[in-house]
């Protein structure tokens, strides 16, 4: 055997360099081995082509996916549009929700420049909580059935092919909702800020006492220790 | 479904955009060859059937990872291959031989894989399926693969060392050293068939 192996495999594959292929045809010519070899693989592959697969009855394994229903034009509103509209919905709800904060907790709003001292704070319950939920969840609800009735009458449109007039007429109409929408986020932003505050007080508060309470502790520690 | 001249790797986009019907696509075109291959290399159709399903579950649950680093048919036959290798060691056996419940020629000649074909020939090439089936399932596990992908699967030799994650030349010897056991073994049974008819024959003058 000439130890030729590789370059055997790669002529009777036909996957080889046609100098490489050049060279073997040139050692096949002078040496019978090798041309046995060769010979003796072809067979072999020759046989190797009788393994049938029993696939004469073969039905598909797979569960084809439903075929998806083509998307409605409001589904084609830019990307951009879309997350603008989400974000103006957000704002606004979140908004609400913070305004619901302060009629729930019949607080007034305290002024930035108040100072951090320890205001008697009254323990947040889980009734008071749930009423908050309560409360976020019916003014989102109100801004998305708004949304949404803005949206089955524009996808009742006859065509979803709009005209250059029609199409900018749709996005003065959207960018005339965002702007207002965006007026009503403004005037709603003192409130939030004002929430925020309180929360930085009671914050403040929460913090002092943790502090007072963790010295009596430690106080506390050191005359039990001094009076074994 | 119609034939599309999409691409694998269009449809592969396509459908992790969200067209679901492009991964049947996909699927109605591999389903065979991958089939094709899983039962070559476990030789159970009901096992094959299975790590069919599994492939094509593996390869939608994973389309967002494919980047189109390799042809996504090189992808499904890696998944195809660790699944059957998964499926070997998990039973602990070698791949099985199924046989047909002997050699009914009419049966065979219903076929009707090559109408030029005498149904001498044809009882002939199937019982050489089934003496390659064997010979095929005795072979070590790397060289039954090599000879898979390259045989039935028109696989080259680089696709296939990307495949095994082996070198070029390990591939080439890989080849070589399964084919020359394939045909010691083809070869022994021949002679042995041989010896049997001329002692039949031998026997009934």
């Amino acid at each position: 055997m000439c130890n030729q192996r590789e370059k055997l495999i790669g002529y009777v594959y036909d996957e080889c360099e046609s100098a490489e292929r050049a060279a073997v045809q040139e050692h096949l010519d002078t040496c019978a081995e090798c041309r046995t070899e060769i010979a003796a693989l072809r067979s072999v592959r020759s046989d190797l082509q009788s393994w049938q697969v029993p696939d004469t009855e073969y039905v598909s394994v797979w569960r084809p996916f439903a075929p998806v229903a083509a998307p409605s034009w409001w589904q084609q509103v830019p990307r951009w549009a879309m997350a603008a509209a989400a974000g103006v919905v957000m704002m606004s709800g979140a908004a609400g929700g913070a305004a619901a904060y302060m009629v729930l907790n019949q607080q007034p709003v305290q002024a930035s420049s108040q100072t951090a001292a320890v205001q008697p704070v009254s323990p947040v319950t889980v009734n008071d909580m749930n009423a908050v939920e309560q409360r976020l969840r019916a003014l989102v609800k109100v801004e998305v059935d708004r949304l949404n009735s803005q949206v089955q009458l524009a996808s009742s449109r006859p065509s979803v092919q709009m005209s250059a007039e029609q199409e900018a007429a749709f996005h003065s109409a959207f960018d005339r909702q965002l702007a207002e929408l965006r007026a009503t986020t403004e005037s709603q932003r003192d409130v939030i800020n004002g929430i925020y505050n309180n929360l930085g007080q009671i914050q403040k508060g929460f913090d002092t006492r943790h502090a007072v309470l963790t010295t009596r502790v430690a106080g506390l520690a050191s005359v039990l220790e001094q009076g074994r | 479904m119609p034939p599309t001249s999409q691409t694998d790797e269009e449809l592969v986009a396509l459908a992790t955009a969200g067209d679901l019907d492009c991964f049947n696509q996909l699927v109605a075109r591999w389903e065979r060859p991958i089939y094709a291959l899983a039962y070559r290399t476990l030789g159970r159709e009901e096992d094959a059937r299975d790590v069919v399903q599994e492939a094509f579950l593996r390869a939608f649950r994973g389309l967002r990872g494919f980047r189109g680093q390799a042809k996504f048919s090189s992808w499904l036959y890696r998944i195809t291959l660790n699944l059957c290798r998964d499926w070997i060691r998990r039973e602990r056996r070698a791949p099985v031989v199924q046989l047909p419940e002997g050699t009914d020629p009419i049966e065979v000649a219903d076929e009707r894989v090559a109408p030029a074909e005498s149904v001498e020939d044809l009882v002939a090439r199937k019982q050489m399926s089934e003496a390659v089936a064997r010979a095929m399932s005795e072979l070590p596990e790397e060289q039954r693969v090599a000879i898979l992908l390259k045989e039935y699967h028109g696989l080259t030799f680089q696709e296939i060392a990307d495949q095994l994650d082996c070198p070029l030349s390990t591939v080439k010897t890989r080849l070589y050293q399964g084919l020359s056991v394939l045909r010691r073994r083809l070869e022994r049974r021949q002679s042995e068939e041989a010896a049997l008819r001329r002692a039949t024959w031998e026997s009934s003058t």
